[in-house]
């Protein structure tokens, strides 16, 4: 067979298709926000935020993995919670207006805006995994106990648990977005807030309105579990399946926050 | 026929149940037109031009913009000025350009290309790589139109876009506006300055309490409300005149031999005048302006005159919002 005869085998232009990828308009708009939110500083707070965490709890005791992965998981979420507060009220005001003017929907302004407070999760999460490896070494080889490592971390422990802390804060990021003024209603943010409200008290205190009241913590499951990844070291069937209901979250309250947004009155100032 | 670039049909936009912003409001926009909204505050512009961009929704009725009911879907094809500078201050003007343009789908060096154009067409080059914190007020009305003309629009919807500047730089935003449209270009433009709609546009609709008051052509509207001074002989009292005459209402004035009249009204007072054998040394039409025809039409007193109420056939300008 002549070199002729021999079709092409079908290529696909990555480079295009990344350069594509770059330039959607939610992409666009991911970069922007991150971009805006870095240099008007508040990006600063997150640094100083990782590196109080750093110090109070892992600069004088490493803990094992379980202890990394909780403490972190716990402080990270909190970070989460503030940072995609700060990023969406930064993102929805009057400015919104000149790039929804040039968008077709919506829906990509959200999306744009998930993205960046989903994105702005991972390297607060490597900068605190950086500044606890730098004082304390991963064990093993010999783990002297308590102060000097951390103990029962092993690189693959370390990343499955990236994941699910990860998936986890992206999942908080997301509800504070979708749950932001103008997206959601009042009535909406209060369904919240009681909801959060029932969760604590189901949580911290005994008798029957609290057992009654612990169903509300069933959606909370899958977080729980994506938790104890790090701490497991191994993903498992039910381990996959939280984090498969964590993308599930993310996704849905992306899509309900679209929904909102699409229905929405937009009288910013 | 040309086709509209902007229609509403009978729309109302309430805000709650207390507020009403809009009632009934049916208007059309031709395509190529140069349209100008005329209100007081709180008539409702603002509220219009939100419903013309797709920001908020109307309660009842249709809004159309080029020929698109799902609004956002016409974006990429309008561009738009907000009531007032709305830019991200840490970046520079170019920046944003590029960032607003790659959200049309400009990309690399073509985005560049037309950021670079526009800049130049608002005169902004030279602080085209300043933060937008450091602009002046009439950089930053510059640099709204220069990210509204970025896709080279087929509308363009310029909400206030000089309020707040000095002389010079409304004198400058004005330039721009009248470049665009010598270009054909179709525009909305919504001011406070009457001066500014009678020199940019060919059409206005005055809005009042929620409410279209009227529209049409600039020039029909001037000539709607154009005043003509007759001038009798010496011996002649105009009221004396005006009252053997029976001419009633039509008079606007009288002022010793002087008679004011409304312009429709002109003919056949002076077919009477000639009749009765009145002699006339001078006739004398008044040039009005869009503001005298603002300030009659919404009453000075604050009263609302309509066309259609008044029994007066204004050729050209109707009251219940067409573009004639």
């Amino acid at each position: 067979m002549s070199a002729q005869e021999i079709s092409p085998a079908p290529t696909v232009d990555l480079r295009r298709a990344l350069r594509e990828f770059w330039h959607w308009p939610s992409v666009t708009i991911a970069r922007f926000t991150l971009a805006r939110y870095v240099r008007s500083g508040w990006i600063l707070g997150d640094l100083i935020f990782v590196w109080l965490l750093y110090a109070i709890f892992f600069f004088e005791f490493g803990g094992n993995v379980a202890y990394f992965f909780g403490t972190a998981g716990q402080g990270l979420s909190a970070l989460a919670i503030l940072s995609a507060v700060v990023m969406t009220q930064r993102a929805m005001n009057a400015r919104v207006y000149l790039p929804l003017a040039r968008i077709t929907s919506r829906a990509s302004y959200i999306r744009g805006l998930v993205l960046a407070t989903g994105v702005l999760r991972v390297p607060a999460f490597l900068l605190l995994l950086a500044l606890a490896a730098s004082y304390h070494h991963f064990s093993p080889p010999p783990c002297t106990g308590i102060g000097g490592c951390i103990a029962g971390a092993t690189p693959a422990n370390i990343t499955i648990g990236a994941i699910g802390l990860l998936a986890n804060c992206i999942v908080i990021s997301t509800l504070v977005v979708t749950f932001s003024a103008p997206i959601a209603t009042r009535l909406a943010r209060i369904g919240l807030l009681a909801w959060v409200a029932a969760v604590l008290y189901s949580s911290a205190s005994p008798g029957p309105i609290a057992a009654i009241l612990s169903i509300t913590r069933i959606p909370l499951m899958p977080l729980a579990a994506c938790y104890n990844l790090g701490a497991n070291g191994t993903i498992g069937w039910s381990g996959a399946l939280a984090l498969a209901i964590d993308i599930a979250y993310i996704i849905g309250l992306s899509l309900l926050a679209e929904y909102w947004m699409a229905k929405r009155d937009l009288i910013l100032h | 026929m040309t086709t509209p670039v902007i229609e509403c049909v009978e729309v109302s936009k309430a805000y709650g149940k207390r507020i009403t912003a809009l009632k009934n409001l049916s208007l059309t926009v031709a395509e190529g037109t140069s349209f100008g909204l005329l209100g007081e505050n709180g008539a409702g512009k603002s509220t219009l031009v939100r419903l013309i961009m797709g920001f908020i929704f109307p309660t009842a009725g249709r809004v159309r913009v080029l020929g698109e009911e799902h609004v956002a879907r016409a974006h990429p094809r309008i561009g738009y000025v907000h009531e007032r500078p709305i830019f991200e201050t840490r970046f520079k003007g170019r920046e944003y350009l590029h960032y607003l343009g790659q959200l049309s789908g400009l990309w690399g060096a073509a985005n560049r290309q037309r950021a670079q154009e526009v800049l130049e067409l608002v005169g902004l080059q030279e602080a085209a790589d300043r933060t937008v914190g450091t602009y002046s007020k009439g950089m930053l009305q510059r640099l709204a139109i220069a990210q509204a003309l970025l896709t080279d629009p087929a509308l363009l919807i310029l909400d206030e876009p000089t309020s707040g500047l000095d002389p010079r730089s409304q004198w400058e935003v004005r330039q721009i506006i009248a470049g665009l449209r010598r270009q054909g270009k179709s525009l909305l433009l919504c001011s406070h300055y009457l001066a500014e709609v009678e020199a940019l546009c060919d059409a206005v609709a005055i809005l009042r309490q929620g409410e279209l008051l009227l529209s049409g052509t600039v020039a029909d509207l001037l000539h709607a409300q154009d005043v003509v001074e007759i001038v009798l002989a010496q011996d002649y009292s105009a009221s004396e005149v005006a009252a053997r005459l029976q001419f009633g209402e039509q008079v606007m004035e009288t002022q010793g031999n002087v008679l004011r009249i409304p312009g429709p009204a002109q003919q056949r007072i002076l077919a009477a005048l000639v009749e009765a054998r009145i002699a006339i040394t001078s006739l004398n039409p008044l040039s009005q302006t869009l503001e005298d025809a603002y300030v009659q039409i919404t009453g000075n007193d604050g009263t609302v005159t309509k066309a259609g109420e008044t029994g007066t056939e204004i050729n050209g300008v109707s009251g219940k919002g067409e573009l004639l």
